[in-house]
This record gives structure tokens, sequence and C-alpha cells, in this order.
């Protein structure tokens, strides 16, 4: 399914409320009145739509990469929190006189306390579940962020469903009824597969760490061994969440791209920097250790390129790890496609896998480019950061027409090359890219 | 569009998704002003 359909398919979803309420057969009431009613439904419609968007389901986020989908995830929240606040303030009607008792045709509000008080409830922790996600980084492990975060979620959402159907004059009637009802299922079914099935699944295709190694300046390589199963199916250019050392319904996983081939075998290698609470502990890890994977995402796959003439890779530090993935992948293919990598790191103590890719580059047609920033004494490479500048010297005009583009690193790298390759005339169909933070 | 940024691609998705609720609103209120 393209993308397109699947936003078209959300469209569908948020809106069916509002369009059953509209056939219905009620007189319209005040114009200030219909609008709160439908912003707080449709507020209600995204809210209930976002436990799908959380970035755990591969229908969706393989299709639109990963961070769309987290990125989607926080931007319609806000729609949501938008709607969802003005909806109290944008009734001007008369209150019914005897609350729960609204007859369809009396135009009055139903203020009855036993339809109010889950909204009210609801609007307030919505609130604090707003101020929680803007704060997330600086006030909480990751851990307790993901929990806190879905059981509010599911709290605000089933309270808004109760207001909605206790008080909605519209709501009330059994087909919308029967949709919030599906809706909230589905939002209570997606923690269910996230929280507990998941788990059981990954418990039951375990993994161990076969090696730890260091392979630059805080940067490890890690591998991971399946246990009694197959391994994983997966496309170069792909992640997967990883927990190591924990109850296989830990919340705290970290995403890493593979940076093997699935050609290399069922064991899974991952490039690890030290950037936070787990990957700065990397080094510690035993051989041995248990490891759960959930996996693959992303969608930062080659396939539908395979008419594309070359392969140009840029990678910026630690996103050099689907890059690897993606050149191992092609080197035992035997491609006959030219591919070339801009890697840019600091220093050259970052540099990962440094004889590997001389290699590639001695049996393969690959060109490796390295860019530094800080670059030693007697250096000859490249230098500084990658800019327009320095791709126009590499990709040529039959490239940027005819080669597909794959970018992975920091995203204030990751927007200055895709709007250098634009502005190069690279069509934005061509380009690839995944960042690694979603902010 | 070939011309944007993923950047720019996903705050157009998000800009075209919330204004058709919001459009979808906005009919759904002014369904009683039209013959």
């Amino acid at each position: 399914m393209p993308a397109a359909v699947l936003f078209l398919f959300y469209l569908l979803v948020v809106c069916t409320p509002l369009a059953l309420a509209a056939l219905q057969d009620q007189p319209p009431r005040g114009l200030w009145d219909e609008l709160a009613t439908g912003a707080g439904m449709a507020g209600l419609a995204i809210l209930l739509v976002e436990f799908v968007l959380s970035g755990r389901f591969r229908s969706i986020s393989g299709r639109i990469g990963m961070d769309v989908t987290m990125r989607l995830h926080q931007l319609l929240a806000r729609s949501a929190a938008v709607l969802i606040v003005l909806h109290p303030f944008l009734y001007q009607g008369q209150q019914s006189l005897d609350p729960g008792q609204t007859p369809p045709d009396s135009g009055a509000l139903n203020f009855g306390f036993d339809g109010l008080w889950p909204g009210i409830v609801a609007w307030l922790l919505l609130g604090a579940l707003m101020a929680m996600a803007i704060g997330r980084d600086a006030l909480y492990r990751h851990e307790h962020w993901r929990l806190t975060h879905g059981v509010m979620a599911l709290i605000v959402a089933a309270l808004g469903v109760l207001h909605a159907t206790r008080a909605g004059q519209y709501s009330r009637e059994p087909v919308v009824t029967w949709v919030w009802a599906s809706l909230l299922g589905i939002a209570v079914l997606s923690l269910f597969w996230v929280y507990v099935i998941k788990p059981i699944w990954k418990r039951a295709h375990l993994w161990r760490v076969s090696r730890v190694r260091s392979l630059a300046d805080r940067t490890w390589e890690l591998r991971l061994a399946p246990e009694g199963h197959d391994g994983l199916r997966y496309a170069p250019g792909q992640f997967a969440w990883i927990s190591i050392g924990r109850s296989a319904f830990s919340l705290n996983e970290n995403p890493f791209s593979i940076a093997s081939a699935p050609s290399d075998g069922p064991e899974l290698r991952f490039v690890i920097k030290e950037l936070g609470d787990f990957t700065n502990h990397i080094g510690d890890v035993k051989t041995g250790a248990r490891a759960y994977v959930d996996a693959p995402f992303g969608a930062l796959k080659l396939a539908g390129h395979e008419r594309a003439a070359g392969i140009c890779l840029v990678a910026g530090g630690v996103g050099i790890a689907p890059m690897l993935s993606h050149l191992r992948a092609l080197t035992a293919a035997k491609d006959p496609r030219p591919r070339l990598l801009i890697y840019g790191n600091r220093h050259t103590g970052q540099i990962v896998h440094g004889e590997e890719l001389r290699q590639m580059e001695r049996e393969t047609p690959f060109t490796l480019v390295h860019v530094l920033s800080e670059p030693p004494d007697g250096w000859t490479g490249e230098t500084g950061l990658v800019r327009r500048d320095l791709l126009e010297r590499y990709i040529d005009e039959e490239a940027r027409q005819s080669w597909v583009f794959v970018l992975c690193g920091p995203p204030p790298m990751l927007h200055v090359v895709e709007t250098a390759l634009l502005e190069m005339g690279v069509l934005a169909n061509r380009i690839l890219s995944e960042q690694f933070s979603y902010d | 569009m070939t011309d944007r940024t993923s950047r720019q691609r996903i705050t157009r998705v998000f800009w075209t998704l919330t204004l058709s609720v919001v459009a979808a609103v906005i009919v759904f209120a002014l369904r009683g002003y039209w013959p």
C-alpha cells in the first residue's frame, strides 16, 4: 500500500465519527455548538489513532519510515490537543435543564455530571500528558517515560470515549458508540500487542551476545546470535530494538541499525556509539548475555531501486551502520553497480571498519571518501563538513540523474545533504534518509 | 512534488492531514446552513 493510500485511510478513520454524526437525523444546533462538538470528536479520533502511530507497527513505519511515523505521531498529537483544548470553550448554547435528558431536537446541551466528569478529567490529564511528552528527555528515564506515556494516553482515551458517549448528542447513537468502542479497542490491542504479545514472542526467540569489541573512539561492535531459532529476516538498512540482560517484558529497549547483511548468516552485527544510559555501558556487556530483538524496522531499503545505475551512501558518524549493511549485501551479491560512500567523522579515531572498506574499494566498484572535520596533521583527504561543494565534486551529472542516494546521520547533516542533493537536481524519490533522533 | 526535503514533506503531510480534519469539522458545523 503506497504511503498516500495510508494517509487517505488515516483521514477516513479520523473523519468517520463526524460523518456518522452528520448523517444522523438530528437538526443541527448553533454554529459554535456544532464546531465545539466537531472539534471534540475529531480531536478524540486523532488521539485514538495515535496508538497505532507509535512506531512499533511495521505495516506503517516500514512504508513511511520510522522517523516520519514518529514525527507525525508527535505533530498530530499537537493537533488533537488544540482541538480538545478548544472543545469545551466553543460551546455557547443553552444548558439542558434536565441533565442527561437532552432530547435530540431540543438544541440544549447536556451538562449532566455523569457525562461531564470523564471529559474534565481526560482534558486535564491530556495537558499533563503533553507537558510530560515535551519534557521527557530531561525528566524521565526512557522506560519510565514509555510506561507512563502509554498508560496515561490510554486513560485519557478511555475517559474521552466515556465522555463522548455519555455527554455527546451524536455519540450516544449506537453506530457512533460502536465506532468509538472499536477505535478504543484497537488502541487497547495495540498496547497489548506491544507490551504483552511481542515480549512473549521475543522470549520464545532468544538471542545471545556472541561478541562485543571496541571498534573506534567510544564506538563498539555488538554481535548477537540466535538461540534455538533461525534468526531474523531483514533487508539491508533496517534497524532493531534491542534489550540486553533484562526481561523480555522490559520497556528499556534501544534502536540500533543492523550493520550486517542478511547474506552474512544468522548473526546480527551492530555498530553502537556511547550516547546515553545503555550505550555508555555497552563495553561491559558479557559474551553469552541474553538479548531480545524486536525487528526489523525502518525504510532505508534499496528495494524498488533495482534499476538505479549506482548507489551513493552518505553517512555521518555511527550512521555508517546501515551503510555497512548495504555495502556488505552488495558485495556478497556481486552487484556490478558503482557505489560511492561519503563518510563524515570528526577525527580518524572515529572511523570504523576502515580496513574492510579499503578492501571493498580494492575488490569491488566502490569509491570511499572520508571527510574529517578535525583532520590530523598530514591528512590528505577531504576536510570540513559534508556540504554541497564536496558532493558536487564526487557526484557527476549522470549520477545525479540515475543513482539512488542513501543518507544516515545526525539531523543537521542530513538536512544539509538532502537540500544540496535536491538543489543539484536529484529527484526526491531517489533520496532515502533516516535520522537517528526524531526531534 | 519532488523538490522537497523529507522534513518539508513530513510538514506538508502533517498540515494536509490537520487542515483536512479542520475542514471536515467546519463542514460538519455548517451543514445546517445550506439548503
